[in-house]
């Protein structure tokens, strides 16, 4: 049986939906007000 | 494409018992800030949402969603315009195989060894089901029985310490990393298994 109750930081591995590292570009990507507004202004 | 979220595969939010607006008011702050879309490709839901709003929600999240019926949406069925849903379903996600149930039709709640009977008859490698509101990943005669626990910490009459909590899986073939993420006195914290479907039981490993 494997119960992963002895619980670790997250910050000894990644972490999928860690925000405290979010890139400008995960912004981006995951912003589509931004991104529509940067596709317009180009 | 997630170019973010590229090197962790297919991502699947394992989610429920939210119990909006019966027994909690909002999904905790710190897990919404994580929950948003583009992130996740699957969203599986063990049920027990509460209310309408809560699905339209989880679909918003990702373009697959996977939601099967628990004991309160049978009782609040077609008064709040959820749609119906089916007891139990049957995904395909990488080489897994993965069934979902609520949970309070396996007597006693919670138990494995009655777990592993649905998890036979839906011929599935990780059977996923909720309602006991205790998160859970447990390996069980070489197959895996993961519960989500409650997203929103709601009261179950079961438990006497409630910690909201949810999972994350990242699916990358035959490869499944499991993420539990909790709320512990208000702090976030998360732990990850990962195990392969070959050979299950020697590849298990926890960090």
């Amino acid at each position: 049986t494997v119960n992963p109750s002895e619980n670790h930081s997250s910050a000894s591995f990644d972490d999928p939906l860690s925000t405290s590292n979010d890139s400008a570009w995960s912004k981006f990507f995951e912003d589509d007000e931004l991104r529509d507004t940067i596709k317009l202004d180009l | 494409p997630i170019y973010s979220m590229a090197n962790f595969g297919e991502l699947v939010l394992v989610i429920g018992d939210h119990h909006i607006p019966s027994r909690s008011n909002v999904i905790p702050e710190k897990f919404r800030r994580m929950l948003v879309p583009n992130k996740m490709q699957h969203v599986i839901c063990t049920g027990n949402l509460g209310s309408r709003e809560q699905y339209d929600e989880l679909r918003q999240l990702a373009p697959n969603v996977h939601v099967v019926s628990g004991d309160c949406d049978e009782m609040v069925g077609g008064t709040n315009d959820m749609p119906q849903m089916p007891p139990t379903r049957v995904v395909q996600i990488g080489e897994f195989r993965i069934g979902v149930i609520h949970g309070h039709q396996v007597l006693p709640w919670g138990d494995h060894m009655a777990l592993a009977g649905i998890r036979r008859k839906l011929n599935v490698d990780i059977l996923v089901s909720g309602h006991t509101h205790q998160n859970e990943v447990v390996e069980h005669d070489g197959c895996f029985h993961i519960n989500p626990g409650s997203v929103t910490g709601a009261f179950s009459p079961t438990q006497t310490k409630l910690v909201p909590s949810f999972i994350l899986l990242a699916v990358q073939g035959s490869t499944v990393v499991c993420y539990v993420y909790e709320l512990i006195n208000d702090n976030l914290e998360v732990s990850k298994t990962e195990f392969t479907k070959k050979d299950i039981s020697s590849s298990l490993s926890s960090y």
